[in-house]
């Protein structure tokens, strides 16, 4: 079962960090146990270095939540990415939903993508 | 299809890919090859590693990666084919033979496997590209001329449209595999995976594939090589695959029929470069001006042909390729063989209704009725034909096995040795099929270890050089006959004798037959060559080939002539489910005797009876002859010690031939011909000889099913053995 | 998915209990695991095969199926079964590596399915059942009288019936 860690910070900012696999096997649960219940606040940060494994289940999860975050009118803020996202975008080409934010100011979480 | 179906298919698909490879190494092999030969090989091999890919089984892929690398060198004459590497490649394809056998846990279990894999790799490295950059080079020079004929022409490219089954990802199909197949045919110069089928959140479901995709991809490959990369997803979905000829107006009717908003599919198009903004304003332009010619044409009362033209125009494309799907399929498709099995059986049900039905009709004597029933009978057994010739296969692909047991084999034994075939398109029963590779293996084996001669010896007796091996098949009388010759130097009858009298087989002083000593080296235990190779020998022997031949039905015969050569010829029925027999009995017990083994029947009684033989004298011939009711001590109280002269001789005698032996059975009572379905007794009465199967009368009592060619042999051997203790 | 499934029922099963279907054979009970038995027929007679050894009694004709039919008081080494008008013909189905393999056992009648729960069977005895105890599953007790449970699988072991059969022929 994959990690997440929420952190729902003054500033109006959700932190979703999720790390481990996501993938068919895990999907399901994962999102009617995390997901669908998520509270967003009009910021929602994303971390997702640590999410080992994905398969195209784990993906659908990932933009769930963005479609989540959007109709909520919740603005996105991609902090970090794994390899394993990575190369599944790469293999879709699915740059335009999982590119790390580039900030002009510094992100907050000093996390090293 | 589920994704255990899927793996069927994937196994099927290998086995036969591997078998392909087969074949083709030995025409590599004797130097008959060319360009398209190893194109057909290097297909094979990238088939099986994309379809291993799709169902991550890293073990195929990786290890069939690089012979797929060594085989590409080898269509781009960068490589030459040497015997060293033929031989190789025949050593990989038989690793990944154990491969595509072994799971991925097993693989990870097995040390040797894995092992082996690593050293035929190591052996591989003169013909493995050493240098990886050079080959990207020489990929970037390839790929050069292709983007300028991009630049001049249209992309030469493919559009795939994947609306995949929703249910894929449960099924344990993910995309990535296929999309990752695709890469390895060509570049994929675009693909857009659409998220526009996505559901509100209350109504997702993680484990549906809501991604639709439409992708461009720049290959050499054909349709039906794309085609097979969703061949285990196609039933569900709908997959769209249009031809770098495809017109604008093919992509305006996909534009239509997929379900998702066409100015949208009208952007994703002109993003995969399938479809330019001037095509598209060109189209419209085209198609405003056909409306414009229609509307005038139909104010003008001529009817609107035009338009129906450009529908057709329109389609056409499209409809080829699905008529050409539809070709492929209807040609032919793949059935599970227990279904097969299945159906085989139910007819064999129905032929044993249909005998009982006749035996009611025949009692009530209503000629409409029996007429009725009559035609019924003729369909029945029309239904019977054809659902056993389904089961039917040809005989050489077990065939072209065997020349590569030739080819290793005569490398191991150092001796020259060519494989004739003939009669591959003889058509036997699978299940026959699947049991005849080992008896046949050992024979070829035994041909070439003990019959044919190394060189030297061959051109010293004036033989030509290479020593030949004949496999044939053939129809004869019901049977199918599987021959195996060769021009070697035969079988002398004296060794037999000797070694046949050393071993207590036979006494010194019996009088034998030639065909009598040949049928000696079926005995268990017996052994002509004095050394004992590796190959033929070693304990199992012929009586192993004998009983696997025999309990097929079947029988062998042996043919030879000192220093010229030797042939088996082994006999067998053409299928083992349905039989037509002969329905008798013997004490209370039915039995059937299989129609194609009976030459006549005789009363008994009127014929002589040969005075301390189990023999009679039929028109001058001595028949051995043997009582069912007492080989089977059917009457509880049998004589063992003095069975001729107890035992009273029955009426009726049935005269049953098989190969060059011919036997008489003894019987009580003859019913007449019946269809028999074989149930098999199962493998508790395995040992049981003489009975090779049970079948269902009419009235449901059981009958048992004589196997002539063991009785034939009990019959003479008791005959032989008599006249031995008579000596 | 399924081999949660599976899991699941293998730990219901282990907490529970197990159904036997006990029949007698002579003054003796006995009791095969209920899931093994397919059905219960009247003994109509059987063909005889020839040559077999006195355990294996014929074959008879199941709805075009011919299977054969085990004298089980001979195979347990006890006198052969007396046929009367109460005999029956117990259907077991096994599954032996993949391949499955139906017989008919006789039996002298057919009593009832019992539940036992698995803490109630006890340990085949070392000695005293006169059975070999490879065949024997365990023993349970109900109303007074001890049931044999039987391992159909070891006792009707078609390749260890086949053994035998070829023994008798030689």
């Amino acid at each position: 079962m994959p990690e997440i860690k929420v952190v729902q910070k003054r500033n109006n900012t959700t932190e979703v960090t999720i790390s481990g696999e996501l993938t068919i096997y895990e999907a399901q649960s994962f999102f009617t146990e995390h997901i669908q219940p998520l509270t967003i606040q009009q910021q929602l940060n994303l971390k997702l270095a640590k999410l080992t494994e994905v398969d195209t289940a784990g993906i659908q999860v990932l933009i769930m939540l963005l479609n989540k975050a959007q109709e909520l009118t919740a603005s996105i803020r991609i902090i970090s990415l794994s390899v394993a996202i990575k190369d599944y975008c790469e293999l879709f080409q699915l740059h335009h939903y999982f590119t790390v934010t580039k900030d002009k100011v510094k992100s907050n979480s000093g996390e090293n993508p | 299809m589920s994704l255990d179906a899927a793996l069927e298919t994937f196994y099927a698909e290998a086995k036969e890919h591997l078998e392909s490879m087969e074949h083709i190494l030995l025409q590599l092999d004797e130097g008959e090859y060319n360009d398209e030969t190893l194109n057909d090989i290097f297909r094979s091999a990238h088939t099986i590693k994309g379809s291993a890919g799709i169902f991550a089984l890293e073990h195929i892929v990786e290890f069939t990666h690089v012979i797929e690398n060594v085989l590409d060198r080898a269509r781009e004459n960068e490589i030459t084919i040497e015997t060293k590497l033929v031989n190789l490649l025949f050593q990989c394809r038989d690793h990944i033979q154990a491969l595509v056998k072994t799971s991925s846990e097993e693989f990870n279990d097995n040390i040797s496997l894995q092992e082996s894999g690593a050293n035929l790799l190591t052996q591989l490295s003169p013909w493995i590209n050493e240098q990886e950059p050079s080959s990207t080079q020489n990929e970037a020079e390839e790929k050069l001329p292709a983007i300028n004929q991009e630049n001049l022409t249209q992309q030469k490219c493919w559009h795939i449209s994947l609306r995949l089954s929703s249910d894929c990802l449960k099924n344990g199909m993910d995309p990535i595999s296929f999309i990752t197949f695709l890469s390895g045919l060509g570049e994929i110069k675009h693909i857009e995976t659409i998220t526009d089928n996505f559901p509100s959140i209350n109504n997702y479901d993680a484990e549906t594939l809501y991604f639709a995709y439409e992708i461009s991809l720049s290959t050499d490959a054909d349709l039906a090589t794309i085609e097979n990369t969703f061949m285990f997803v196609q039933d569900d979905s709908d997959i769209t695959i249009l031809s770098p000829e495809a017109t604008v107006d093919d992509y305006l009717a996909l534009i239509d029929a997929l379900p998702e908003d066409n100015q949208r599919l009208r952007d994703v198009f002109i993003k995969c470069g399938s479809l330019t903004e001037q095509t598209l304003a060109q189209a419209h332009k085209n198609k405003e001006e056909i409306e414009a010619l229609n509307s005038k044409s139909q104010r003008d009362e001529v009817p609107p042909q035009p338009k129906a033209l450009l529908e057709t125009l329109k389609n056409s494309d499209l409809q080829q390729q699905k008529s050409t799907n539809e070709r492929k399929s209807n040609k032919q498709i793949r059935i599970d063989s227990d279904r097969l099995d299945n159906l085989i059986n139910l007819i064999g049900e129905l032929v044993i209704n249909q005998q009982r039905i006749d035996l009611l009709a025949s009692t009530s004597k209503n000629p409409d009725l029996l007429e009725a029933v009559d035609d019924f009978e003729g369909f029945t057994e029309q239904i019977r034909d054809a659902a056993l010739k389904l089961r039917m296969v040809q005989i050489g692909g077990i065939f072209q096995r065997f020349k590569r047991v030739v080819r290793d084999t005569a490398q191991e034994l150092n001796k020259e040795i060519e494989l004739h075939i003939e009669g591959a398109e003889t058509e036997l029963d699978r299940l026959m099929v699947e049991k005849l590779g080992d008896p046949l293996t050992h024979i070829i084996r035994n041909a070439m270890d003990h019959g044919l001669e190394p060189v030297e010896q061959r051109v010293s007796v004036g033989k030509q050089s290479t020593g030949q091996l004949k496999l044939a098949a053939y129809h004869e009388a019901g049977h199918v006959v599987i021959a195996i010759s060769d021009d070697g130097k035969g079988i002398d009858i004296e060794v037999i004798r000797r070694k046949a009298i050393e071993k207590n087989i036979i006494s010194a002083e019996m009088k034998l037959t030639d065909n009598e000593l040949f049928h000696l080296i079926f005995h268990p235990g017996f052994s002509t060559a004095s050394t004992v190779t590796n190959l033929s020998g070693r304990g199992v022997g012929m009586d192993v080939v004998k009983r696997n031949v025999e309990s097929l039905q079947g029988s062998i015969e042996i043919n030879s002539t000192l220093g010229k050569g030797s042939e088996f010829k082994i006999r067998l029925p053409l299928t083992l489910a349905i039989i037509d027999g002969f329905h008798v009995q013997s004490q209370d017990t039915h039995f059937i005797i299989p129609q194609t083994t009976i030459t006549e029947c005789i009363d008994l009684t009127s014929h002589q009876h040969i005075e301390g033989r189990h023999c009679i004298d039929l028109r001058g011939e001595m028949i051995p002859f043997l009582n069912i009711s007492e080989i089977f001590m059917l009457n509880g109280q049998p004589n063992q010690k003095m069975p001729n002269k107890k035992s009273i001789p029955r009426e009726e005698l049935v005269i049953v031939q098989f190969g060059n032996d011919i036997a008489g059975i003894a019987v009580d009572r003859l019913y007449g011909e019946i269809q028999t379905v074989v149930k098999p007794l199962g493998p508790i009465f395995n040992s049981l000889k003489g009975i090779g199967g049970s079948t269902l009368l009419g009235n449901g009592d059981i009958a048992f099913i004589l196997d002539i060619p063991q009785l034939i042999e009990m019959a003479i051997n008791r005959d032989l053995s008599h006249r031995h203790l008579a000596n | 998915m399924s081999e949660l499934l599976h899991q699941r029922d293998k730990k219901l099963s282990q907490q529970e209990t197990r159904q036997f279907l006990t029949f007698t054979i002579g003054e003796e009970h006995f009791g095969m695991e209920l899931h093994q038995t397919r059905e219960i027929l009247e003994y109509d007679g059987v063909t005889q095969v020839p040559l077999m050894p006195q355990f294996l009694s014929g074959v008879i004709n199941l709805r075009g199926e011919v299977v054969p039919v085990i004298d089980l008081s001979v195979r347990l080494e006890r006198k052969p079964i007396i046929l009367h008008k109460r005999t029956c013909i117990i259907i077991v189905e096994l599954h032996e590596s993949s391949q499955h393999c139906v017989l008919g056992l006789l039996a002298d009648s057919v009593n009832e399915v019992i539940e036992i729960p698995e803490q109630d069977i006890e340990d085949a005895p070392a000695f005293g059942a006169k059975i070999r105890p490879e065949f024997i599953l365990g023993i349970a007790k109900k109303a007074e009288t001890f049931i044999i449970l039987l391992d159909a699988e070891k006792t009707l072991s078609p390749k260890e019936l086949a053994h035998l059969v070829e023994a008798e022929l030689k």
